[in-house]
């Protein structure tokens, strides 16, 4: 391999997002990508986060514009509410996980090969 | 670094959690019962006297209207079961595991490009086979027959993306089955009933199933929560 071939793959994965890159973020991007919008619930469920780790990494998804997050409540059939947070991605965000996934996939070609 | 596999393995388990509890195969039987159903009506004598003596009785807009409002009962009725759904796992089933709302589009685009092909290929061959069969409901046969294979290959192809199994099944036996509706001598009306309630059948056995496995683990998991409250 070259030295600029070696040059231009180090650049590739130095040019990942890494708010996404973040592991736990990926992980909520990646649910987040799948459906139109995500409860706070099923985040903690499959990310396996604590609820303080899993707000503070949607907050930081949040302020970067990724996703929105919409808190409202549900009601329980004792005629209680519990608080409903959902989470969806914004354009941004979509454009943002789709070239990330993109990225990775090329790296990841290139470094089996 | 996060494998490219772990992301897909997150990405498919969340687009499989809306199939998991059988909530949509049970919409998509009662729809396809009532398709047929209404389906068959249209070419019943019944309905022929009952929408002659409508335009008799009244306007053309009226007896219009009464018949797109027949049509419309599937849709309507997939639409009603579709709230209950929400209900239904907003109380009981996601109360414990969260709620997700799915993409408009589940299906990926290429599935439903190789569904359609699978439609005409269908009515290709039934046209090629008519000599053979010289009768009259051959035709209606291949019409609802290559439909009904086509809609077994998409939940076949569907269950295979998204790893459910029992869509792979149903979609197979539904498609298999389907093949039956070539040879079978069913007029048009009598033949989009036998379709639309085979389906029905395959749908909603296939749903309940699911809903009674998933059922105990929702009543666990919600037991637990509550303990925890």
């Amino acid at each position: 391999m070259s030295e600029r071939q070696q040059a231009d793959e180090i650049k590739n994965i130095t040019n990942f997002d890494r708010l996404i890159h973040e592991p736990s973020r990926l992980a909520i991007m990646a649910v987040l990508w799948a459906s139109e919008s995500a409860d706070f619930k099923y985040l903690e469920n499959t990310t396996g986060l604590t609820k303080g780790n899993l707000s503070a990494h949607l907050r930081k998804l949040e302020e970067a514009g990724y996703l929105t997050i919409n808190k409202g409540y549900r009601e329980t059939g004792a005629g209680g509410n519990y608080p409903l947070t959902t989470c969806a991605l914004t354009k941004a965000g979509r454009r943002a996980f789709k070239d990330y996934r993109r990225q990775y996939l090329a790296v990841a070609r290139q470094l089996e090969d | 670094m996060v494998a490219g596999q772990d992301i897909d393995k997150i990405i498919k388990k969340t687009q499989r959690y809306e199939f998991l509890d059988g909530l949509r195969e049970i919409q998509l039987g009662v729809y396809m019962a009532l398709l047929g159903l209404t389906n068959w009506i249209i070419f019943q004598p019944f309905w022929v006297r009952f929408y002659l003596w409508l335009l008799d009785r009244t306007d053309r807009f009226t007896s219009i209207l009464t018949a797109i409002l027949l049509l419309a009962i599937p849709v309507l009725a997939a639409l009603g079961v579709q709230q209950v759904m929400y209900a239904v796992r907003k109380r009981w089933l996601w109360q414990e595991s969260g709620m997700v709302k799915p993409l408009r589009v589940v299906v990926p685009r290429w599935i439903t490009i190789v569904s359609v092909l699978v439609l005409f290929a269908g009515l290709g061959l039934g046209l090629l086979l008519q000599p053979l069969f010289p009768n009259q409901f051959f035709i209606w046969g291949v019409l609802w027959g290559s439909t009904g294979v086509s809609f077994g290959y998409l939940l076949a192809a569907l269950g295979q993306h998204l790893q459910l199994k029992r869509y792979v099944w149903v979609g197979i036996l539904g498609g298999v089955g389907s093949v039956a509706m070539f040879v079978l001598p069913l007029s048009l009306g009598n033949s989009v009933l036998v379709l639309g309630l085979g389906w029905a059948v395959l749908l909603i056995g296939s749903g309940l199933l699911a809903l009674r496995q998933t059922w105990p683990q929702v009543r666990a998991a919600n037991s637990e929560g509550e303990r925890d409250v």
